[in-house]
């Protein structure tokens, strides 16, 4: 067979097929085009949609919220036990002071006492060391006078002027007031310490000054430690507060709520589109972009704090906060955009 | 597949980059390069076919201005044919005839039959040397014939073109940006093809071919077809085509100049690039098709230019396909205002300098090119690859009607 003469059989054939493969590619790039103008047209003005986002325990900034969570929930913990270290010891520790501030009068009190005795008793045992010391003197004195009282008795018992009993009777005489001379000597020499312990301030008393000033001491450290625990206590008081205030914001993210189950749905409310997003309003999926819509679940609770995607038309830097879902239909949270409050076009 | 996109988009880019540096030392320093010998002493017969279809009072100026060129008065004549204007062409033809008798010949088609049937037919009523082709509303410079035919010197020297300016370049934003890129296409991207004498394209507005060349090439054109539907656009290209293939040089002589009306209505633009676009797309094919009759002929350069450059210009298409999926908003991007408004500011310190009468009033406009440029690499790419089976002539279809004499 001569291939010119099929040769128009087979440009009609490869003409019809191209032609429907034309057209239709045409129209498909049309269909594009007008799509993509009609969309962004309807994006670029539309107020109630948002950008839902699929959370859950393995996203990475739900790791990272886990983390850090942990982290600080560690941190208040051990702020929480070592404020109540704290506290006993400041417990401890003021009533140790208090105890040892009850000691310090009694101190001043007995060194009051003793001296206030010790000015008393003092000058009386000083004036009766005087007198001590003058009796001796005079005793010394007459005792001088008699020496030669032995010898005396001796004659006058050799002259029978007296008999020898008298003669032994007068030297234990003697000799007894000569002992008693000793003694008082002695008695003398013991006043002497007694009024100088009386009068002098003695290694007993600055003992018990040391000690008042070592408990003055101790009592002052003990109330910088209580200044010192008292002031860490409330450091710590205020960075556990501040924790728990974080704890309690990281509570109301999204993430937080990823953390507590498998899966959570959210989406990014744009700025201008955050009239729409309040707890409870309807939510809806379209089958077409943002036409043939129903209603897939409803807001479950908004999250404070910005957050930034990626548009999901226009693909340009999206700034806004995020949403909580509750959807009927899960799938729906794969869709590109959802709208809130009401379909978007009325279908 | 994004990768590899983007891969032939990088190639794209450093070749394009490539070939532009390479063009711009050619024309600075080493013009002799991008140049052929011209023997300004040859005077072959020279026969001017000017087909015409609704172009009203300017075939008549066009006319005009070949008949005052500086080239010997009985070497040349101008053949002149209405294709079944619907204004007052032919009675402007005619008036032509009658004022330059001798010199012009006025004919009429039976029917509308297109450009290039209309060429055939309009050479077969001379026998010169050298046919040359040209649009009706171009004008010429005085020395734009001889600048052409010097560059026959060379017997392996098969068409020679001439570059292109703007008549109203500051009518509106459109014809503003049009003069940059004719510059750009004819002054730069034509010098590059000059280099190895294998211009791809050399445009229908002025064309010169040996008639030898233009008779062994007849056959095909009147053959021309898309799987049986006859094809009428894009003569140009195919005829300097077809004498690459046959092993001549294709040239274009950037001192041989004329100027031409730049559609200044979105319609008519539209269509015209559209035009240029369907013949780029089917040359393309038609390259892929006879790539083995290529090899040994035509020059390597000329083979790239002819395969390697417009398939990446469709990957670049396929690239601005895909590119709203990545970032929908690419073309408001600030890099391509910048760039384009960088690239406009060179070429206007360029226009302006060297080309006074293309000097265009507000070069800001030229930002409006980087639109344009996605808007004809994306759509007409995509609209001309899709519609082969269809031919429209296209730019020249609005009616002005404007009597001789008012």
């Amino acid at each position: 067979m001569n291939l010119e003469n099929i040769r128009p059989a087979i440009n009609s054939s490869v003409l019809m097929l191209y032609r429907v493969f034309a057209i239709v590619s045409l129209y498909a790039v049309l269909a594009g085009v007008l799509v993509f103008g009609l969309g962004s047209a309807f994006y670029a003005g539309s107020k109630t949609w948002v950008a839902p986002v699929i959370l859950s325990q393995s996203d990475k900034d739900t790791l990272d919220l886990i983390g850090k969570t942990l982290t600080t929930q560690d941190t208040v913990d051990d702020l929480k036990l070592d404020i109540g270290k704290l506290e006993s010891t400041l417990a401890e520790a003021r009533s140790h002071k208090a105890n040892l501030e009850k000691i310090l009068p009694a101190i001043d009190t007995a060194i009051a006492e003793e001296n206030r005795h010790k000015r008393e008793t003092g000058p009386v045992l000083a004036n009766l060391g005087k007198q001590k010391t003058a009796d001796v003197t005079s005793t010394q004195s007459a005792l001088a006078q008699s020496a030669d009282v032995d010898a005396s008795i001796d004659k006058e018992l050799a002259a029978g002027l007296i008999t020898k009993g008298d003669a032994n009777q007068a030297k234990l005489s003697f000799v007894k007031s000569t002992g008693d001379l000793t003694d008082s000597r002695i008695a003398t020499t013991l006043l002497k310490d007694t009024i100088w312990a009386k009068t002098l301030p003695s290694m007993t008393y600055l003992d018990t000054l040391h000690k008042q000033a070592e408990l003055e001491s101790e009592i002052a450290c003990l109330g910088i430690v209580i200044d010192t625990a008292l002031k860490q206590i409330v450091t710590e008081r205020n960075q556990v507060v501040k924790l728990d205030q974080a704890l309690k914001t990281a509570k109301q993210t999204p993430l937080w709520a990823a953390m507590q189950g498998a899966r959570t749905n959210v989406a990014l409310v744009p700025y201008d589109n955050q009239a729409v997003a309040k707890q409870g309003a309807p939510v809806y999926d379209c089958y077409l972009s943002f036409v043939a819509c129903r209603q897939v679940g409803v807001i479950k609770a908004t999250f404070v704090g910005e957050q930034h995607t990626t548009h999901p038309i226009f693909k340009t830097d999206l700034r806004g906060f995020l949403v909580q879902l509750e959807l009927t239909d899960p799938d729906s949270a794969k869709s590109k955009t959802l709208f809130v409050g009401s379909k978007p076009l009325l279908f | 597949m994004l990768n590899f996109i983007l891969c032939v988009l990088g190639l794209r880019l450093f070749l394009s980059l490539a070939k532009y540096a390479w063009t711009v030392v050619m024309r600075i320093g080493h013009p002799r390069l991008a140049s052929v010998k011209q023997d300004f002493s040859l005077e072959p017969t020279v026969s001017i076919l000017l087909p015409c279809f609704n172009e009203g009072p300017d075939v008549y100026n066009s006319i005009r201005t070949i008949l005052d060129c500086d080239y010997p008065l009985d070497k040349f004549q101008v053949i002149a044919t209405d294709d079944r204007s619907r204004d007052d062409s032919w009675e402007w033809l005619q008036k032509a005839a009658v004022d330059f008798p001798g010199r012009v010949v006025a004919r009429r088609n039976p029917k509308n039959m297109g450009k290039s049937r209309t060429l055939i037919d309009a050479s077969h009523e001379s026998n010169s040397d050298i046919i040359l082709v040209i649009d009706s509303d171009c004008i010429f410079a005085k020395d734009t014939i001889r600048q052409l035919v010097s560059c026959f010197a060379d017997p392996k020297m098969g068409i020679v073109g001439g570059t292109v300016g703007i008549r109203n370049p500051n009518t509106n934003s459109l014809t503003q940006v049009q003069t940059y890129v004719y510059f750009l296409a004819f002054d730069l991207w034509k010098t590059y093809e000059n280099w190895t004498k294998s211009v791809t394209c050399v445009g229908g507005y002025l064309l010169a071919i040996r008639r030898h060349l233009f008779e062994q090439i007849e056959p095909k054109i009147l053959t021309r077809n898309w799987f049986g539907v006859e094809v009428v656009e894009g003569e140009d290209r195919y005829i300097t085509h077809h004498a690459l293939l046959l092993g001549y040089d294709t040239y274009v002589n950037t001192k041989a100049r004329c100027w031409t009306n730049a559609p200044d209505k979105y319609p008519q633009f539209f269509k015209q690039q559209y035009r240029w676009r369907k013949s780029g797309v089917r040359d393309l094919f038609l390259t892929y098709k006879l790539l083995w009759s290529h090899l040994g002929t035509v020059h390597p350069n000329g083979i790239y230019c002819s395969t390697i450059a417009p398939l990446t210009l469709l990957t670049f298409t396929l690239g601005i396909f895909i590119a709203p999926h990545f970032d929908p908003l690419f073309f408001l991007h600030p890099i391509t205002l910048i760039i384009s408004m960088a690239i406009g500011a060179v070429l206007h310190l360029i226009v302006s300098k060297h080309f006074p009468d293309q000097k265009i009033a507000n070069p800001l406009t030229f930002a409006f090119f980087g639109f344009w440029w996605i808007i004809n690499s994306f759509y007409l790419t995509v609209l001309s690859l899709l519609t082969l089976d269809f031919s429209d002539w296209g730019s020249r279809t609005k009616r002005r009607v404007k009597r001789p004499g008012q």
